[in-house]
């Protein structure tokens, strides 16, 4: 499909120079509604498409089309809208759709309505060989406010096996000096609802300038932490999808990150206080999350069982999913109870109060590249302590140790990666990205095979495991075992493979404080 | 991509009309359709008025593997034809040169499969190695049945026959054809036939002239007729199919 910027005269003048060659059909005239959809996170968007439902005469279609030229990547019929890819049926699902989406829910960003003027164009033998279509697109408010309407836009729509009528029509659009018509649509609707493309992304984005002061970035960086975790609110009470309560928990876990790294820049009641409130809300989450993950997972392990033991899986699943609401409810309770306002008020009050311009904190108001290069340095040989004394004997809590430090020092360098733009930080953080990946998979292991026994233990008291059912999870529980043995005797080859590809070096470089030997 | 058969070992039973239909239906929803026209005396082609001729015949194409160069659009939005050719009669001889030439078929629309979301086959009648490729390719096989003796007859021969196939399990799905409510025998057969043939399905396609209009208008009945009783009946028809791959949707052919 192309798509070009022109009115009712530009079609006009356009089926006049097409007269000589072709016949035209008679004008028809449809009316679509359009519901322009993406995850919370924009992942459609950010992949370069944008999905559109297009429903007209009872029939609804999902449109995965390019964001730049509007060239259709799929068109998938829909009997029923889909909370998310996974919901289409699996023989017309658009797998690499489904890669981009995965897990996220798809939200409604705008809707409209199109009045589409159509012809066919047809050849001498009455054959049609490209179509034409001017359409008219109005924005559709929520509150029934009269819509703005887009520049209309040109569509050619070749037939398959007919190229060459389209390259000639596409000739004399070029002859009329039509411009292209540029970015989608949904831009120019997002404009008028007073939104932009990607208004939301879980990943940090801040400028930091090496000579501010340490209090002002901590205050900033913890503030935009703070602005994730609440906008991610409706969404895990709502319960649209998995990731707004993971989005939510990793804010939470960077923030205290930070606020354990602020100690002379922060006073020490203030850090106690608000630590205090972030380590209540990772607990209180966190049973939500682990049952979020293990029904994610859930299929993965089933397909891991012997096809005959499969099926004896299923009693689990159904508990894991009351288990599950009953942990979402608890999580809710929280979030809209009065204790979580408080904290956010509080927490919120404090960041972006400002900073008083004399102080007593030993580091507040220290250029931040000092403070963020003595810190990330100081975890990064905290991480080498803990990961060079691991042996083939030591114990799995050794590793975890070793995998909250790395945590620890992979948010440090995130945070503070623009004060080292130009550097290999990047690199830092992918190498370390790579041995948390690593060790990440090591304690999921480690912790799914205890909360199966627990499972098992839960469903026992409850009355609800049959043989058949304990037979498949002890199955598993041993599959578990033996798959953290076997990613246990490649750790030395994880670990060197960070240590290798110079990341001591470069981390020495900079981070190391000047006159500090190694 | 589902692979969808229509096939009777009996002509003249509404086999193409049955394809032609179907497939314009799906593309009307939306479906990515394409429709095979693989019957050398190129009706479904007709239909949709394209020249049923390909470029350098059935022995280029089988040998170069290049279907989508063939590929021609219909007047139906989203939905494509693969012409007839009259060399297809020769399928059988072409497709007998190569190993495996059972499976001829189903590696000539492999490269489709990102392309369609549903490929319809119009097959030629009787059983040859090109109908035995197609089964070997197909998801299913839709079997128009008239309710006369003799069509039930080829239907039960069919049966027996796949038992002998390498595809013995291949999803058959029988329905009533160009059935005249008028007739007492089209009646009986098509209460009683279902009681023992439980794979028959629900809607039957009713013997109509509009049916036989397509060949003047040259279009699938949905152009010209949309609200008569066939109509109504393929649509049922279609429904039932949808509803079938959508259950049974996560598992392909995959051969």
């Amino acid at each position: 499909m192309s798509r070009y910027l022109t009115d009712h005269a530009g079609l006009q003048a356009l089926l006049h120079l097409l007269t000589p060659d072709y016949q035209l059909s008679e004008e028809h005239h449809r009316e679509q509604q359009l519901r322009y959809l993406d995850s919370f996170d924009w992942r459609v968007w950010r992949s370069g498409g944008v999905l559109v439902v297009e429903e007209e005469g009872g029939y609804r279609n999902l449109i995965w089309r390019s964001v730049n030229d509007g060239e259709v990547f799929q068109r998938i019929p829909l009997e029923t809208m889909p909370v998310l890819v996974s919901d289409i049926p699996a023989w017309i699902r658009p797998e690499p759709l489904q890669q981009i989406t995965k897990m996220r829910a798809l939200l409604e960003l705008a809707q409209s309505r199109a009045r589409i003027s159509e012809y066919e164009i047809l050849d001498k033998r009455g054959k049609v060989v490209l179509r034409l279509q001017l359409v008219h697109e109005t924005i559709v408010y929520r509150n029934h406010r009269k819509g703005n309407t887009l520049p209309a836009q040109l569509r050619l729509l070749g037939v398959k096996g007919f190229e060459c009528d389209l390259e000639k029509v596409r000739a004399l659009v070029w002859q009329l000096e039509m411009p292209a018509y540029g970015k989608d649509p949904l831009a120019r609707l997002l404009s008028l609802l007073g939104r932009r493309p990607c208004d939301y992304t879980s990943k940090l984005r801040i400028e930091l300038q090496p000579l501010a002061r340490a209090d002002v970035v901590s205050k900033h960086i913890l503030l935009q932490l703070l602005d994730i975790m609440q906008a991610n609110e409706n969404g895990i009470c709502e319960d649209v999808d998995t990731e707004f309560l993971h989005d939510f928990r990793v804010s939470v876990r960077r923030s205290r990150s930070l606020l354990s790294h602020a100690k002379g820049i922060f006073p020490k009641d203030t850090i106690r206080r608000f630590a205090k409130d972030l380590a209540w809300l990772g607990d209180i989450t966190t049973p939500h999350r682990d049952l979020d993950v293990w029904l994610l997972a859930f299929d993965s392990y089933q397909q891991a069982l012997p096809k005959k033991l499969q099926a004896d899986l299923l009693p689990l699943r159904s508990w894991l999913e009351e288990a599950r609401q009953t942990a979402h409810r608890s999580v809710v309770e929280v979030l809209q109870g009065p204790l979580y306002r408080r904290f956010c008020k509080g927490w919120r009050v404090f960041l972006q109060c400002e900073t008083p311009q004399h102080t007593v904190l030993k580091y507040a108001d220290s250029p931040v590249i000092d403070v963020a290069g003595g810190q990330i340095w100081k975890t990064y040989r905290q991480l080498r302590e803990v990961g060079d004394a691991i042996t083939p004997d030591s114990p799995p809590e050794r590793l975890h140790k070793l995998r909250k430090i790395g945590k620890k020092l992979r948010y440090l360098l995130e945070f503070f990666r623009t004060l080292y733009a130009g550097t290999s930080v990047n690199q830092l953080i992918e190498q370390m990205q790579s041995l948390q990946d690593y060790l990440g998979l090591y304690q999921d292991y480690t912790v799914q095979r205890l909360s199966l026994q627990q499972f098992m233990q839960d469903m026992q008291d409850a009355g609800r495991l049959d043989v058949r059912t304990e037979q498949a999870m002890n199955y598993l529980i041993k599959d578990l075992r033996k798959r953290q043995g076997r990613h246990r005797r490649a750790f030395d080859e994880n670990y060197q493979h960070f240590n290798a590809g110079k990341s001591g070096k470069l981390f020495r470089q900079l981070f190391r404080p000047c006159g500090k030997s190694s | 991509m589902k692979i969808i058969g229509s096939y009777n070992i009996k002509g003249g039973v509404g086999k193409t009309a049955t394809a032609v239909n179907l497939a314009c239906l799906a593309a009307m929803e939306g479906y990515r359709t394409v429709l095979w026209d693989l019957d050398p005396q190129g009706a479904a082609s007709f239909y949709y008025r394209i020249k049923p001729k390909i470029k350098g015949g059935s022995k280029r194409l089988v040998k170069q593997h290049d279907l989508d160069s063939i590929i021609k659009g219909t007047d139906v939005p989203g939905l494509d034809l693969i012409p007839a050719d009259f060399s297809y009669r020769n399928l059988d001889v072409q497709f007998s040169e190569y190993r495996k030439p059972a499976k001829q078929l189903m590696k000539l629309m492999r490269p489709l499969a990102d392309e369609y979301h549903l490929l319809f086959i119009d097959c030629p009648p009787n059983i040859t190695l090109v109908s035995e490729n197609v089964f070997y390719a197909a998801d299913a096989l839709l079997v128009p049945v008239i309710p006369t003796p003799l069509s039930v007859r080829t239907w039960v021969q069919l049966i027996k026959h796949m038992k002998h196939t390498p595809v013995p399990d291949l999803n058959l799905m029988p329905f009533f054809s160009m059935v005249d409510s008028r007739k007492k025998l089209h009646r009986d057969l098509v209460e009683k036939l279902p009681q023992k043939y439980p794979a028959f399905m629900q809607n039957a396609i009713p013997y109509a002239s509009q049916v036989e209009m397509m060949g003047v208008r040259r279009a699938p009945l949905f152009s010209y007729a949309a609200s008569t009783p066939a109509a109504r009946a393929y649509r049922g028809l279609w429904g039932e199919l949808k509803s079938i791959l959508n259950r049974n949707g996560q598992t392909g052919a995959g051969r």
